[in-house]
Order: C-alpha cells, then structure tokens, then sequence
C-alpha cells in the first residue's frame, strides 16, 4: 500500500502539468481532441489522488509504522476514529488531505461543465490544476506523506491528546473544505481576467461555490471554537491565535466579496474590487493553510513543524504577480463607469459594510505581521496576544454590527433619510424600551450594554423589515398574512438566507458579549466530603478517582451541584496518555443550563485525595454555536435555487454561443 | 506496571489553587513553554510554576508593575501578551485606526470622482451629439426593438 500511495502520488503529480498542456493545446488549435485528453486527465489525477489518499488511511487503520508520518501521529491503542483523523493531524496529511478535497472539487466542476467549451471555463480549469500541481510538487518532493523509516518501530508515537476529540473529525476538515472551495472562485476571477471576459458571467458560475466555501469555512471556525473550549481547559473559545486568526480572515474578505458581488450583480459596480477581494481570499486561504500545520508562529494549534514557509510564499507571491499583470491589463475594461448615485443607498452600505470588513482582516494581519516588523525596527522581541486584538478590533466590529442591520433595509440607488427613519423607528423605539429591562437584568457596563443593545437593534430591524415587507405584499396581493410571508421567503432565497445569517451573526455576537462580561469564577480547594458555595449551588466533592485504561489513565473529581430546585453532577478529569505522559491532558466536564454552561476543571490534587478545581459560568455561551447554526441554514437557503431564477446562459446557448469554434477529430 | 506508573503520576500531579489577582496579573503573561496560550489559561509545568511565583513575589509585596518589569528583564518583552504601549509599538495600537481612517477618505475621494467623471462625460456627450444625430439614433434604437 505504501508503494502504490506513492506511486499514484508521482503519477498525479506528473499527469497535472500534463492536463494543463492539453487544455492549453485545446485554447490554441481549437481541436476537440485535446479537449477531451484533458478531460479524461482530470478523471485520471482524481482517481490517483483518492487512491493515494485511500492507501495513507489504510495505512494509518492497519498502524503501518514502516511509514514516519503513521508513526509520528498513531500507535496501536488509538481509537478507529483518531487513527482515520491522523489523516489530517499533520502537515504532510493535511496537504494530501487538501489536494484530495481540491481535486474533489476539480471533479465536481468537471461534472457540470464537461461540454463546456468556453475558454473562460478551461482557463479555470486550469488555473485549478496549476494550484493542484503546487500541493502534488510538495507532496511528492518536499512533504510526502508516505516517506518510510530506516526501521519498523513497535509502536507509534501516537496522536496529540488535545486532537482526540470528536470535533477533530469535523473541524480540520470543515475548515480545509471553506480553504480549498475558495480556490475555484479565484480560479474563475483569474480565467476571466486572461479572458477578457469580465461581464457577469464569472460572478453568476462563482456564486454557489463561494457561499458553499463560506459555509464551510463558518463551521470549520465555530467548531474550532467548541473543540477549543472542551479540550483545551481554560473555558475560552477564541484566544487571538495565530491559527484562528488565519482561519478568520479569508472569512472577513470572503463575506466581504459575498456583499460586494451583489454590486457587481445589480449594478455592475466594483468589478476591481471584487477582483481584488477573491485574491486576498485565496492568498489568506493558503497562508492559514500553512499556518495551521506547520508550526511557522507558536501556536495551541499547531501540532507539527515543517519548513515549507519559502515555497508557499513563493507560490503565493508568483499568483499575486500574475494577478497584477493581469488585472492592469483589464484595468480599463473593469473600470466601472456607473457612479454611486447617493451614499444613502445600499450602494454605501456596501461601501461601507466592505471597508469594515477588510479593516478588520487588515488589523488582524497587522497583529500577526507586527511582532515581526517591531524586531525589524527595535530588535526586540514582542508578542501580540488578546488583550492587543481585543483592544483594537472591539471598535470595528461594534459599527459592523450597526452596519449590518442598516444595510438590508436600504433600497438600492437612492434612499432618503426619511426613509431610512421610518424604517428604522419601531425597532428603535423597541430597544430604548430594552435597554432598561437590560440594565435591570445587571448588564450595568457600558460595553456590554451598548453591544448588546446594538445586537438587539439589529434583530428587531431585520425581524421588522421581513414583517413589514410581508405585510405590504399581503395588502396589495390580497393574501393572508401567513401566505405573504411564507412566499415572500421563498421568492428571494438569496436575500432572506442572508438576513438568516445576520440573524446567526447576531445571536453569536451577544453570545461572545454575555459570555465573556459576565463570566463568573471560583478556585476551589476540596477535601474528600468537603462542600464549596458557587453561582447559589452547594458543590460537594466525595474523593478523587482514578482508573487505567489501556490508552491513559485518568483522575476524576465528582462534583454534586445541588441547589433548591436541582442537582447534576461535573466529573471533570487529568488524563495521562500512555505516550504522551509528559502532557497531562485536561477533560472538562461541562453542564449546558438555559442561563450558561457550568463548567469544571480539574487543576490538581494532594496526596491526601484534596481536589484542586477551577469551576466557572458562563453565561448564554451556548449563544455562540447558535449563532453558528444559523448561519449554516441562513447560508445553505440562501445557496438554493429560486423558482424565478434562471441561469444566465443555458446549456443550450452556451454551446451554440460558443466562443470556440470546436474541430472535431482533428477536421481542418 | 500500569499501577505503578499511576502512582507516580497521582503523586507527582500538578498542584495549585491561585487568587484572582495572581490570576489576573498570570492572564499578561505568554507562557514561556512556547505553547501560545498566556500563563492562565496553559496547563503546564512551567505555567503554574510561574503562576506560583507570582503567588510568592505578591505575598512578598511586590507591586504588579515590578513583576511586569521582573519578568521582562527577565524574559525580554515577548513574555508579555501584549506589546507595552510605548515607542515605536504604539504603531502596532494606532495604525488599524489610522488605515482606517484614510480608507475612509479615499472611498469618499473615489465615490466623488467618479461622479465627477459621470458628469463631464454626459456634458461632452451632450456637445458632440447633435439633435440630428440624436434622432437618428434613437430612430435605429426603436428599429432594432
């Protein structure tokens, strides 16, 4: 299996260059022959591919420690489950793991579009295939994963307790998918770019992809928050890691080029913009790529090492460079002529919705870069942690917020400040009447009230704008109120899928606020039958436990909540992994209550069975995954198809418009 | 074997209860194992020796600026979780803000400009097309509709 993993991993490599010839020939002699060719070497690279990919995991089910990356992530006693997650638990895994869901992908697209025979489609195609070859020259030179050891150790090293969690088999991959989607958008910017092409079409062919990748990518960061919170120990989500961070700024630039599209859509307006907007992405997708494995920046997440850094720089520069050129070649032809009529308008929104958004990315990237830049300038050494981000991010995402409930309810071209009043007045008055139940309620900070209130302007903005639109159209379509509403859901997917993610936004952002300003802690030291007062609840501890398991070993410390209504018990855990004994490994136990989780960590303990713990509340935290949740179906309604809407160019005229004139079997 | 290794482990557990002010102070500090989280929130040897050591260095009645000055002399500034605001790092703080702010102009530069160009565009417009011409070409219009 070894062999044939990597045999097929040379044979992709070698058939990638390949394909791309043939395509080319295709563009320069128009010869449906080379066409084809192509074709069936996209076929051939995605079943070498899968089969590489099939024999590392067979490889990693079976523990075949002749191979170093096997030994280095498994051993033996690992669960089924983790063993099938090493897949991804290291750079050289994570990188076959990212060509296989790119080639994937590569497929997919190949499906829908194989009598496509437009250039615009084959130069993606290809630009597809020239990132695929990138990640095959690394597997295959730099980072292979099926690279043998001199000899067969006994058992493996074993997989890094903090990645033996459940969200470990959907987080990495989840986040790769949302990395890897991102590829085809920017594929198709760049075809339409050497095309000349730049009308509508490449924004209409993108747009699934796009949403698909940014919903991806959404689960991919809210997971990583939940895997982050159960198994790392301290009862946070997100700590400013450079690893999260990565993750979330092509999530800044891709939600910014989701609203900017819709500019380009409707008013054929920033059509550089957008251009610029998908690059940053895919250049931010691979840097994070990067990031999240190789151990480049210190990092909780960062689970190998590698020294990849100058070819991913290089690739990255080399696409940037080629999109310059290009783009200055279009530059006249992308130069939009129509203006902005009025910053009142959903254009200005837009404008202004996309600056916070890339500032935000921007702030983030300057905290990552600034360490560097400060032993540039001082020759000292800093470090740029959360209290840094949190100071100067808190100010953006609060007008971001204000932002996105103003935007849906302004109309496109020109509204009027009357307008704009009467569409904003009832929900306003509805939070001045909150606010004090708020205060009341004990968020007295100014902060957290002004957030929170934001939060709630927005739901009740965008709640009053789906009711009275609803409302409107029952009045003038006579229909009953239900009808109006449930049709006007579904007449614009796009549109309502998008307020349902704002909806998520909002619901995560109070989440983040109330969690984090009202967090309640306590140190508590226990003696075997001692009790401890926390939050109204008696918390009684009875003696420390321990037990061997074939993989580790744990140390538990029972914990009887008890107040006048209820009682649950927390066992939170110290576990010792046979091969990884030197990182005790932390088990909270968690008790989701609709106020907060109730969360306990297990710190320490003295010979005489004494209990060392942390408990702490978080309050509405659950909030936060919510809010996620949200916006997966916001994202997902808004991808599907509305009945009213049609393809720009059916099959049928895409092949008689097309703009090749195709030779079949080599006719002159 | 295993008895005995859960021995050694129970015995040799990490051991630790700290106040929130030692808490606090520890939440600005990286902890120095390299693992990228700050002092409290790491579980490793090194950080709750540290965290101890505050402990100690607070019962001793050392003010939290000189454990801040102590561990930088000792660790260098990158032991801090984020940059002292002073010199050449007030960049880092001011900088986001300071893009911001010029984007902000450039947009509304952009925005004018471009009506701007809209307008002497339509004005031209309006010089070389004649009323003859005009007519003509909205005639052609209406045929090919």
């Amino acid at each position: 299996m070894v062999e044939l993993g990597r045999f097929t991993l040379i044979f992709s490599f070698i058939l990638t260059p390949l394909t791309i010839i043939f395509y080319l020939l295709f563009l320069k002699s128009k010869d449906l022959r080379f066409f084809i060719s192509a074709q069936r070497g996209v076929i051939l690279i995605f079943s070498f591919i899968v089969i590489s990919s099939v024999s590392l995991l067979y490889a990693l089910v079976t523990s075949d420690f002749s191979i170093e990356y096997v030994a280095s992530y498994t051993d033996r006693t690992l669960p089924l489950l983790y063993k099938i997650s090493a897949f991804w638990a290291g750079m050289e895994g994570s990188l076959l793991f990212w060509a296989l869901t790119l080639v994937i992908l590569i497929l997919w697209l190949w499906i829908e579009n194989r009598q496509d025979y437009r250039k615009i489609h084959v130069w993606a195609m290809i630009f597809n295939l020239g990132v695929l070859f990138f990640f095959n020259t690394l597997l295959v030179f730099l980072s292979n994963p099926f690279k043998t050891l001199p000899f067969t150790p006994a058992d493996g090293r074993g997989l890094n307790p903090l990645l033996q969690n459940v969200s470990m088999l959907i987080h990495p991959p989840t986040l790769y998918l949302g990395y890897v989607g991102f590829t085809i958008p920017f594929a198709y910017a760049m075809a339409s770019l050497i095309t000349g092409k730049i009308d509508i079409h490449w924004i209409t062919k993108v747009r699934k992809w796009t949403i698909l990748s940014w919903i991806f990518l959404t689960i991919g960061i809210i997971y990583g928050g939940k895997w982050a919170y159960v198994e790392l120990g301290w009862g946070g989500y997100w700590a400013w890691d450079p690893v999260e961070n990565a993750s979330f700024m092509p999530w800044l630039t891709g939600t910014a080029f989701l609203h900017s599209v819709m500019m380009q859509e409707k008013r054929n307006m920033l059509k550089i913009w957008n251009m610029v907007l998908i690059m940053l992405t895919f250049a931010l997708t691979i840097f994070g790529t990067y990031i999240t494995r190789s151990g480049a920046l210190a990092s909780v997440h960062a689970f190998a090492q590698s020294n990849l850094g100058p070819f991913f720089a290089a690739f990255i520069g080399g696409w940037f460079a080629l999109f310059l050129i290009l783009l200055a070649l279009r530059w006249k032809k992308l130069k939009s002529k129509i203006p902005i009529e009025n910053v009142l308008s959903r254009e200005g929104t837009f404008y202004i919705n996309n600056w916070i958004l890339v500032i935000i990315a921007f702030t983030i990237f300057w905290g990552v870069l600034f360490p560097i830049i400060a032993e540039i300038v001082r020759g000292v050494k800093i470090t740029v942690g959360p209290p840094f981000y949190e100071q100067v991010t808190i100010p953006f995402f609060l007008i971001l917020l204000l932002i996105m409930g103003i935007c849906p309810s302004i109309g496109w071209r020109k509204a009027t400040l009357k307008g704009i009043i009467k569409t904003m007045l009832i929900p306003f008055l509805l939070t001045l009447i909150t606010i004090p139940f708020l205060y009341l309620g004990g968020i007295t900070r100014a902060l957290p009230l002004t957030a929170v209130s934001l939060s709630i302007l927005v739901f009740y903005i965008i709640i009053f704008e789906i009711l009275r639109t609803a409302y409107v159209k029952a009045k003038v379509q006579k229909l009953p109120y239900i009808t109006s509403l449930y049709r006007l859901l579904l007449s614009n997917k796009r549109r309502y899928g998008g307020f349902v993610v704002h909806i998520g936004v909002i619901f995560t952002a109070a989440g983040i606020i109330l969690s984090t300003a009202f967090k309640k802690e306590a140190e508590i030291t226990l003696k075997p039958g001692q009790e401890a007062e926390f939050m109204g609840y008696k918390i009684r501890y009875s003696h420390l436990m321990y037990e061997d398991t074939p993989h580790y070993t744990w140390f538990r410390a029972p914990l009887n909540f008890v107040n006048k209504k209820e009682s649950f018990w927390l066992k939170p855990e110290k576990r010792f992994y046979r091969t990884w004994s030197e990182q005790p490994n932390t088990e909270v136990d968690i008790k989701t209550t609709l106020a907060g989780d109730f969360y306990a960590i297990l710190e320490g303990w003295d010979k005489d069975g004494t209990a060392y713990l942390r408990v702490q509340f978080h309050p509405f935290i659950y909030l936060i995954w919510l809010g996620g949740l949200i916006m997966v179906i916001g994202g997902i309604f808004a991808l599907l198809p509305d009945r009213r809407q049609k393809e720009p160019i059916t099959q049928k005229q895409n092949n008689s418009k097309n703009s090749l004139e195709i030779k079949k079997g080599g006719e002159k | 074997m295993s008895y005995i290794l859960s021995l050694v482990i129970f015995f040799q557990a990490p051991v630790k209860t700290q106040k929130p002010e030692v808490r606090a102070l520890a939440s600005q500090f990286m902890c120095p194992c390299g693992c990228g989280r700050v002092v409290v929130n790491c579980d490793c040897g090194t950080a709750y020796k540290m965290q101890e050591e505050i402990a100690s260095l607070l019962d001793k009645g050392f003010t939290p600026e000189q454990i801040v000055n102590n561990y930088v002399n000792q660790y260098g500034e990158s032991i801090l979780a984020s940059p002292l605001k002073k010199g050449f790092n007030w960049t880092g703080y001011i900088l986001p803000f300071a893009v911001a702010l010029i984007s902000v102009f450039i947009i509304f530069y952009f925005i004018r400009s471009q009506k701007k160009s809209t307008y002497i565009l339509e004005e031209s417009e309006k010089k070389v097309i004649s009323e003859e011409e005009r007519k003509k070409i909205e005639k052609e219009l209406e045929d090919i509709e």
